[in-house]
C-alpha cells in the first residue's frame, strides 16, 4: 500500500528542510574547521615556516571543506520515520503519521492499520513542514565569522622579520667562551656601570662592551662579527679618548717638580709630580684655605711664590714642536705624491695610508693643543697667585689658587676618563686574545687530532714556564690569594701543614701532569677548600702554588687551618704578616725616633710587611699590568680547570689599581706583595 | 472517518469509538463514589481489560475498597474482598471441601468455592499472609483456575485481582517475591487527595446522600473489549521503542543508563514488554486512536515496569526509588535510532 499524497509531501517537503538544516550545520562547522586550517596556514606563511605556493593547496583545501560538508549534509539519506516524527512531535499528534508511513509500507495492512492511515490522512491538512522542520542559523556562523575576520586581519598583518636574528642563527660558527671567562668580564663591566662616577663616554662603551659580551654568551656571534665589534669598539674609545694624556702627565710633573722647594706646598708639589690631578687639586684648594686662614711665614710665602712663579713659567712646548714638524713633513711628503701624473697602485696605497696617518697628526695635534690650553690656564692662575703673594694679597693668591685647583678638577675628570677607557681597552685586547688563541687551540687540535699524551706533557711545561715566570729567578713559591700562610708557622698550624701534605697524595695524575706531578684537594678546616699543586721531581717540592678551592678561601690560610691558642707564649706571628716571623735571636739596637711637629693633618700609614728584596722601584699598575696580562695568558693557553678560572680572573679584578688616594696605600700594600710574588 | 466505516459497525473507527464510550461511561458512573483518582482508575480499567491484574501500593483510606467495590457494581460483577492476615490458610481463600446431607440423609463431598471465586477481588494487604497462602492467590492468578483434590474449578471470566499492601507496616508482613510480583500487570502507587478532592470526599461522605450505581457493561461487553484491544497494531518503531526500554533496564546492557548500571540488579523480564505493549495499546484506545504511540508507551512505563526493577544493596542503602530509574531511562532511549 502506497502512502496517500497528501501525508507524503509534507513528509517530501520536511525531508527536504531537513537536509538543507544539515546542509547547513555540516558547511558550518566544517567552515569553523576550514578557518581554523587557514588561520594556520596563513601563520605559517606569515612566520616563513611555509612558502606562499605551497600553502595555496592547504587554502583551497580550507575553501573546500564547508561545500564538501554542505555537499555530504545535504546527500545524507533522511529516513521518512524521522520526517513523519517530526510532523507528529511539533503537531500533537501522537505518531499518527508515523504510524501511517510505518503502515503503508505493511503488504497487508490489518483494518486497523488502514484505519490509522485514515485517521492520518484526516489531519494530513494542518501539517506544516515549516513548523515541523524550521531553518535556522546554525551557532557556529557566530565562530564563522569572527574566525574569517580573524584570518583576514592575520592575512593583512605584516610580521615583522628579524633578519638579523635570522642571519646570526643560520650557518655561523659560533664562538664559545667559557662561562667563567664571561662572568669575569661581565662582573668587571658591572662595577664600572654601577659607579655613578663613571663618565658618561665610558658608560657608552661599557653599555656596549656589556652587549657583547651578552651577544657571545648566548652564542649568536662567529668569530669574525666579534672581531669586527671589538675592532669598532676599541675605534670608539680611541675616537673618545681624552687630549694628549702623557703630555698632561708629563706637563704635571714638571709643575711639581718646579714647586718642589715651597715646604708649604709639599703635598702640592707631589701630587704634581704623581701626577695625581685629584689629589693635586684637593691639595691646592688646602693650600688656598691655609693662606685665607692660618698664612704661613714669610719664608714659606716667599719660597712659594718663588715655586709658583718657576712653574708658571714652565712651558714646555717640545711635543707641540714634535707633532707640528711631523705634521709638516706628512704635509711635504703628500703634496709631493699628489703632484704625481700616474700613480702607480703600490703609490696610491701608500698615498692613502698617508693621508690617514696625518689626519692622526693633526688629530693629535688638536688635542694637545687643547691640553697645553688647559695647562695653560692653570699656569695663568699660578701665575697669578704668585704675583699676588708678591704684592701681599694672600686673599688675591687664595682665589688664583682655587681656580687653579678647579682647572686641576676639570684634568682629573679627564684622567679618571682615560683610566677607565684603558681599562676597557685592555679588556678588549684581552678578549680578542683569547679569540685569538681559541683560534689557535682549534687549529692545533684539527692537525693533531689523536692522542692524549703530548696533552699532558704540554700541560706540564705550560705550568713550569708560568711556575718559573711567576717566581722570577731563585724563587721557589709562588702564593695565591688564599695561600698565603705557610707550613709551620705557629704552633698550632704545623699538623696541619701535615695534614694537607698527607691529603696532597690522594690525586696524583689528575692534574694530567707527568710522574712527579702530584696534586691534592682536601677542604681546611671551617669548611675551606685548598688546592696545592706540588710541581718537581720525586723529591721535596721545590715550588708550591696553592690555589683558593671551589668554596672561599679567605681564612684558614697556611695549610688549611688556623692556629689554635696554646699555653703560654708561642713561637708563631701574626697570621696577616707577610713576612718570615721575627728573628729573635738577632743582634739588636733600639732607636728611637722623635716625631716632627708640623701643621696640618698628618698622615699615617700601616706597612704590614716589608719586601723580601728591598723595596720596589716598579709601578704598582705596571706591575698589575704584566702580571694580569700574563696570567689571561696562562689560563687561554693552558688546561686550567673551569671552576679556577674565575677565580683568578676575580682576585686580578680585586687587586687591579684604584684611583685615587687609595692608589698609593694600594701600592704599597702591593709592594710586599710583589715582593713576595716576584 | 468515511462514509463506509460510519455504516459499518465492525469497521475500526465505530469500535474503537464505542470502546471509548463505554469507558467514559464507567468513569462517570465510578466518579460518583470515588473523588479523584482518575489515574488510578484508568491503571485499574487499563488491566482489567488487558487481562492481568493490578498491585496497589498506598497507605490505608485513601479509597481502595471503595473503588474497586464501585467499579464492581458498574461493570455489573461479581466482587470479593479478603483481609489477608497471618493465620490465613490457603483454603479460606481457595474454598474447601465440605460433607453435606441433602434432603433424603444422603453425604457427600462438596466444595464451597472461596472468595477468590469472583469477578473482581480485593485482597487486601495481601503482604501480610503467609508466602504459602501468597502463592495459592498467585496461581489462581496467573491459571485463572482452583484445583482441590482432583478437581479443577475455572474461574469466571473476566477475572481481575486488585492486591494492596501497605507501604509503611512492614513488620510481621511477608514480602511478596520477585517471581510473584512479575505476575501483575501494573503496580499503581496512590496519590495523596488534593484539597479540592478532600473537600469532595468530605462533602460526600458526610452527608445523608448515598448515590447508587447503576451497572454500564456486563461481563460479555468487557470480554469484547478486551478482544479489541488486542486488535489493535504495534508499528515496528514502536515496538522496538518498548524493547528499548526494556533492554535499558537491565544493567549489563549498552543502552542502559549510567543510574542503571549503578543502582539496578536485575532487569524487567520480557513480561514486562508484553505489559507495556498491551497497555499501551489500551492506551491508544482511550484515547481512540487505532495504532499505539510512543507516547502510549512512555505513559504505561512506570506502573508497567517499576514492580519489576530490583535494586542492589547500593540502591536500596541510597533509597533510590525505582521511578526515579525509569524517568533516566525515559529519558536517554530516544523514540528513534537514528
Amino acid at each position: 500500500m502506497r502512502l496517500p499524497a497528501d501525508l507524503s509531501r509534507p513528509l517530501r517537503a520536511t525531508a527536504t528542510r531537513l537536509r538543507l538544516q544539515r546542509a547547513l550545520d555540516a558547511g558550518a562547522v566544517l567552515a569553523l574547521a576550514g578557518l581554523g586550517l587557514a588561520a594556520l596556514v596563513v601563520a605559517l606563511v606569515k612566520t616563513e615556516a611555509l612558502s606562499e605556493p605551497a600553502s595555496m593547496p592547504w587554502l583551497w583545501a580550507a575553501g573546500a571543506l564547508p561545500v564538501l560538508g554542505a555537499l555530504a549534509g545535504a546527500l545524507r539519506p533522511v529516513d521518512p520515520l524521522l520526517a513523519a516524527k517530526l510532523l507528529d512531535r511539533t503537531h500533537g499528534l501522537r505518531d499518527r503519521v508515523t504510524n501511517a508511513v510505518a503502515f503503508s509500507a505493511e503488504p497487508e495492512p490489518s483494518p486497523f492499520m488502514k484505519a490509522a492511515i485514515r485517521d492520518a490522512r484526516g489531519r494530513a491538512g494542518e501539517l506544516s513542514p515549516k513548523r515541523a522542520m524550521p531553518l535556522k542559523l546554525p551557532v557556529e556562523l557566530i565562530g564563522v565569522a569572527g574566525l574569517g575576520v580573524g584570518v583576514a586581519v592575520l592575512a593583512l598583518l605584516e610580521v615583522p622579520r628579524v633578519v638579523e636574528e635570522t642571519i646570526v642563527r643560520r650557518g655561523i660558527d659560533p664562538v664559545q667562551i667559557h662561562e667563567d671567562d664571561l662572568d669575569a668580564y661581565e662582573s668587571e663591566l658591572r662595577d664600572l656601570l654601577d659607579d655613578p662616577e663613571t663618565p658618561d663616554d665610558v658608560r657608552a662603551a661599557a653599555r656596549e662592551f656589556n652587549r657583547l659580551i651578552e651577544d657571545l654568551a648566548d652564542e649568536r656571534l662567529d668569530r669574525a662579527e666579534s672581531l669586527r665589534r671589538i675592532g669598532e669598539l676599541e675605534q670608539r674609545l680611541q675616537r673618545t679618548r681624552p687630549a694628549d694624556a702623557d703630555l698632561m702627565r708629563e706637563s704635571l710633573e714638571q709643575l711639581g717638580h718646579d714647586m718642589r722647594r715651597a715646604s708649604a706646598a709639599d703635598e702640592l708639589s707631589q701630587a704634581l709630580q704623581d701626577a695625581d690631578a685629584e689629589r693635586a687639586e684637593a691639595e691646592m684648594r688646602r693650600l688656598a684655605e691655609r693662606l685665607r686662614s692660618d698664612p704661613p711665614s714669610r719664608a714659606e710665602l716667599e719660597q712659594l711664590r718663588r715655586a709658583l712663579a718657576r712653574a708658571a713659567e714652565e712651558n714646555d712646548d717640545e711635543r707641540l714642536d714634535e707633532l707640528r714638524r711631523r705634521e709638516e713633513e706628512m704635509n711635504r711628503l703628500l703634496q709631493r705624491q699628489r703632484e704625481k701624473q700616474q700613480p702607480t697602485p703600490r703609490e696610491r696605497r701608500l698615498l692613502r695610508r698617508r693621508e690617514r696617518q696625518l689626519d692622526r697628526l693633526r688629530r693629535q695635534h688638536r688635542e694637545a693643543m687643547e691640553r697645553r690650553r688647559q695647562l695653560d690656564r692653570l699656569q695663568r692662575e699660578m701665575n697669578r697667585a704668585a704675583e699676588s703673594l708678591n704684592q701681599r694679597q694672600q686673599e688675591q693668591a687664595a682665589d688664583a689658587l682655587d681656580r687653579g685647583a678647579e682647572d686641576l678638577n676639570r684634568m682629573a675628570r679627564e684622567q679618571m676618563s682615560q683610566e677607565e677607557m684603558e681599562r676597557l681597552q685592555q679588556q678588549l685586547s684581552q678578549l680578542r686574545e683569547m679569540l685569538r688563541r681559541q683560534r689557535q687551540r682549534r687549529a692545533q687540535n684539527g692537525q693533531q687530532g689523536q692522542g692524549q699524551q703530548g696533552q699532558g706533557q704540554r700541560g706540564q711545561s705550560q705550568m713550569d714556564r708560568f711556575v718559573l715566570r711567576a717566581r722570577g729567578e731563585g724563587g721557589t713559591r709562588i702564593q695565591m690569594p688564599g695561600g698565603q700562610g705557610q707550613q709551620g708557622q705557629g704552633q698550632g698550624q704545623q699538623g696541619q701543614g701535615q695534614q694537607g701534605q698527607q691529603q696532597g697524595q690522594g690525586q696524583q695524575g689528575q692534574q694530567g701532569g707527568t710522574g712527579g706531578g702530584q696534586g691534592g684537594q682536601q677542604p681546611g678546616q671551617g669548611g675551606e677548600q685548598q688546592q696545592v699543586l706540588r710541581l718537581g721531581g720525586e723529591g721535596e717540592p721545590n715550588a708550591v702554588l696553592e690555589m683558593p678551592g671551589m668554596g672561599q678561601s679567605r681564612q684558614g690560610q697556611g695549610g688549611g687551618g688556623q692556629a689554635q691558642v696554646g699555653p703560654g707564649a708561642g713561637t708563631g706571628h701574626d697570621p696577616t704578616m707577610l713576612d718570615d716571623p721575627t728573628r729573635l735571636g738577632g743582634t739588636r739596637r733600639n732607636v728611637r725616633v722623635e716625631g716632627e711637629h708640623g701643621q696640618g693633618p698628618s698622615r699615617s700609614e700601616v706597612i704590614r710587611s716589608s719586601s723580601q728584596r728591598g723595596f720596589a722601584d716598579r709601578p704598582y699598575r705596571d706591575v698589575y699590568t704584566d702580571y694580569s696580562g700574563h696570567a689571561e695568558e696562562v689560563l687561554e693557553r693552558d688546561e686550567v680547570p673551569p671552576g679556577y678560572r674565575f677565580y683568578v680572573r676575580r682576585y686580578f679584578q680585586l687587586i687591579r689599581p684604584r684611583e685615587g688616594a687609595s692608589a698609593r696605600s694600594e701600592d704599597a700594600e702591593a709592594g710586599g706583595e710583589r715582593g713576595s710574588t716576584e | 472517518m468515511s462514509e463506509d466505516a460510519k455504516n459499518d459497525p465492525t469497521a475500526p473507527e465505530e469500535l474503537v469509538q464505542s470502546f471509548r464510550d463505554d469507558v467514559s461511561r464507567v468513569r462517570e458512573e465510578v466518579g460518583k463514589m470515588v473523588v479523584g483518582q482518575q489515574d488510578i482508575l484508568d491503571g485499574v480499567l487499563t488491566c482489567l481489560v488487558a487481562g492481568g491484574h493490578a498491585l496497589l501500593e498506598d497507605v490505608p483510606g485513601l479509597g481502595k475498597t471503595m473503588l474497586v467495590r464501585s467499579m464492581a457494581e458498574a461493570l455489573h460483577l461479581k466482587f470479593s474482598r479478603v483481609q489477608f492476615t497471618p493465620d490465613l490458610m490457603p483454603a479460606d481463600i481457595l474454598g474447601t471441601t465440605v460433607i453435606a446431607e441433602d434432603d433424603e440423609g444422603h453425604k457427600e463431598f462438596e466444595f464451597r468455592p472461596g472468595p477468590v471465586f469472583a469477578n473482581i477481588v480485593l485482597a487486601d494487604e495481601v503482604n501480610r499472609a503467609t508466602p504459602k497462602t501468597q502463592s495459592a492467590l498467585l496461581e489462581v492468578m496467573q491459571e485463572h483456575s482452583v484445583t482441590v483434590g482432583k478437581t479443577t474449578h475455572r474461574l469466571e471470566q473476566p477475572y481481575f485481582v486488585l492486591a494492596t499492601q501497605n507501604p509503611l507496616e512492614m513488620e510481621g508482613t511477608y514480602p511478596l517475591p520477585e517471581a510473584q510480583l512479575d505476575r501483575f500487570l501494573f503496580k499503581l502507587s496512590v496519590e495523596f487527595p488534593s484539597r479540592e478532592e478532600l473537600h469532595s470526599i468530605l462533602d460526600r461522605t458526610t452527608g445523608s446522600a448515598n448515590p447508587e450505581l447503576t451497572p454500564v457493561l456486563d461481563r460479555e461487553r468487557i470480554l469484547q473489549m478486551r478482544s479489541l484491544a488486542r486488535d489493535v497494531p504495534v508499528a515496528r518503531h514502536v515496538q522496538d521503542y518498548a524493547i528499548r526500554i526494556l533492554e535499558a533496564t537491565h544493567p549489563d546492557r549498552e543502552v542502559a543508563p549510567d543510574m542503571v548500571r549503578r543502582f539496578v540488579r536485575f532487569g524487567a523480564s520480557p513480561r514486562g514488554a508484553q505489559a507495556c505493549l498491551l497497555a499501551a495499546k489500551i492506551q491508544a484506545l482511550f484515547d481512540g486512536r487505532f495504532a499505539v504511540s510512543a507516547d502510549d508507551v512512555r505513559a504505561v512505563a512506570k506502573p508497567a515496569l517499576r514492580h519489576r526493577v530490583i535494586l542492589n544493596f547500593e540502591g536500596e542503602a541510597e533509597g533510590v526509588r525505582t521511578d526515579a530509574i525509569l524517568d533516566a531511562i525515559l529519558e536517554s532511549t530516544k523514540e528513534t535510532e537514528k
